[in-house]
């Protein structure tokens, strides 16, 4: 009876222990993020690239408003300003711009104004109000503030900046959320690394966050001409000179047998 | 399979069809007319989001297939005047030098592409508008032309319609027999247009027939068949030395995108230069000058219109 008595005391104890345990992984689980994957995380450019959805997905915790970003690498570049002179239109001025991403693409659950405040937009650096913060121009002729507008159109227009992608999120046990993301990778992004944030917000503020990283190289017909053009310039161009003139012969010996010959 | 192929040096991708059906309008253009294209296929380029530099400098590479095909094709119909030739290429790789240089002034002052386009629709309004006059002159009386071309192939009247200009080749030294055209000229004279041509090619990053073509034929006074071969022969070398520059110097020579466009210019070419032969001058000439005046007009109007985008990025023409 007394072996009973103890051998059910100690399933309650270790009964009790699992049952803690669960509890407590649970309540840490229920805290942070989860199962954050990006598929492909290695994007390789080769021969038939156009570009590849990049999928990213994580379970989170409770959340209002949900943002991920992927960004490029900051750069300088420079820009020809086109205005009016008379009645033409033409290069007026070069502007510096410093400090911008190659590459902005963000999608969100909801409109990001709607999901944080603007000072939490402008402190997490979020969005093109964080864009503007960052980035400054420079211009031997006086600038006239229409400057970040036209730059964001310009980058949209080739489709290196978009904020338009939308995050889906599902509700999950536990108090728990599923956010999945279809983000478009432009088919002209250059090779590098690129940083994927996650962003969790509640109340108008950040609780949450976690980064990963995407690769994306140059790989086969790509690379290798790349590195001809690049490296060996003279003897890519005699190549080129060399290709171009078989490909006429031989187009020029097809269109001869057909015709039967020469006049 | 994916239609999209990467190109590397432009680094976007691009549909092959597009790219195909360019290279092959193109190229019908060229072996129709005996002009190299880059006029037209390097807006058309431009306009499909290839970077401007790489779409100048793939066209010259693409030209060097289209003009070899186009070239052979008239070679073997005995179009070439290789004499002509050969000092019109003298006269254009000076040309081509010079225009280099004056290239890279203009980008210093910041507007070569303003000026390469105004350069583009003088050239072209005046080439275009005298073309039109003249062939639209001939269609429209149709009896006295044909009464005066069997003058003309008579020679009665070849020489009344010598004007002043060619009155003034004549008295100049180096005077040469051009069998082949069958024309006697100064040899001054091919080799100063040569130049003015190389200029205005290197300038306006193409091979030059839409320049050459006419300058020949009004100019010159040479066949018009013979104008045709004659250009493609002048193209093709031209466009051999801008390839081996741009890939030497500016590294914009996109192979893959070029190998695309001549396979689809080099089927083009032939189809044109077969198309060319049932064909009269003055119906080639028409159709060139409304081809050339629509390019002029697109070019003036994108001047005077405000642009989608006022940044641009730095690097093209």
């Amino acid at each position: 009876m007394v072996t009973i008595n103890k051998s059910i005391t100690y399933i309650l104890i270790i009964g009790s222990f699992i049952f803690c345990h669960n509890n407590l992984s649970a309540g840490k689980n229920a805290d942070n993020i989860t199962n954050f994957k990006i598929d492909p995380d290695h994007i390789e450019i080769g021969a038939f690239f156009d570009g590849v959805p990049l999928l990213v997905s994580a379970e989170i915790p409770q959340s209002d408003g949900v943002v991920i970003e992927l960004e490029g690498k900051i750069q300088d570049v420079t820009l020809n300003k086109k205005g009016k002179r008379a009645f033409i239109w033409l290069n007026v001025a070069q502007i510096k711009v410093k400090n911008a991403p190659s590459l902005y693409i963000l999608a969100s659950s909801d409109q990001l104004d709607k999901i944080c405040s603007q000072e939490e937009l402008e402190d997490e650096l979020l969005g093109y109000v964080a864009i503007r913060r960052k980035i400054t121009f420079e211009s031997d002729k006086p600038l006239t503030g229409i400057e970040f507008d036209e730059f964001i159109k310009l980058k949209e227009h080739n489709g290196s900046y978009n904020i338009n992608g939308k995050v889906k999120v599902d509700r999950l046990p536990n108090d728990r959320q599923k956010v999945t993301a279809t983000m478009h990778i432009p088919s002209f992004i250059p090779a590098g690394d690129y940083e994927l944030f996650l962003y969790c917000f509640r109340e108008g503020k950040l609780f949450k966050k976690a980064s990963a990283n995407v690769m994306i190289e140059e790989v086969g017909l790509t690379l290798l001409t790349k590195d001809l053009a690049f490296n060996e310039p003279a003897i890519y161009g005699i190549s080129a000179i060399i290709i171009a003139l078989s490909a006429g012969i031989m187009m020029g010996l097809i269109f001869s047998k057909r015709s039967g010959g020469a006049h | 399979m994916n239609p999209f192929i990467y190109l590397p040096i432009a680094g976007i991708s691009v549909h092959v069809l597009i790219l195909f059906s360019l290279g092959l309008g193109v190229g019908f253009l060229s072996g129709l007319f005996g002009v190299g294209g880059g006029f037209l296929l390097t807006p058309l380029l431009i306009m499909i989001g290839i970077p401007p530099t790489v779409a100048a400098a793939s066209d010259s590479n693409q030209i060097v297939a289209a003009s070899t095909s186009g070239t052979l094709a008239h070679w073997r119909r005995n179009n070439v005047d290789l004499k002509m030739g050969l000092i019109l290429l003298i006269g254009g790789v000076i040309g081509g030098t010079i225009g280099v240089q004056i290239i890279k002034i203009l980008r210093t002052t910041g507007n070569a592409g303003f000026v390469i386009k105004m350069i583009y629709i003088v050239m072209l309004g005046i080439i275009g508008i005298y073309m039109f006059q003249e062939s639209l002159h001939k269609l429209r009386a149709p009896l006295e032309n044909v009464g005066e071309t069997a003058r003309e192939n008579s020679g009665i009247d070849r020489k009344k319609k010598i004007s002043k200009i060619s009155q003034a080749y004549q008295s100049l030294p180096f005077q040469t027999h051009f069998q082949k055209s069958g024309v006697t000229i100064s040899i001054l004279v091919p080799l100063f247009l040569g130049i003015l041509v190389g200029i205005l090619a290197a300038i306006m990053g193409v091979g030059g027939g839409f320049i050459m073509v006419p300058v020949m034929v009004y100019m010159l006074r040479m066949p018009m068949h013979v104008v045709v071969g004659t250009s493609l022969f002048q193209i093709l070398f031209t466009c051999i030395s801008v390839t081996f520059l741009q890939s030497y110097y500016n590294q914009t020579v996109d192979i893959v995108l070029a190998l695309i466009l001549l396979f689809g210019s080099t089927i083009g070419a032939q189809i044109g230069a077969k198309v060319s032969d049932r064909l009269n001058a003055d119906q080639l000439k028409i159709i060139l000058a409304s081809i050339v005046l629509l390019v002029m007009l697109q070019l003036t109007l994108g001047l005077m219109f405000r642009p989608d985008l006022l940044l641009s990025i730095q690097g093209g023409h």
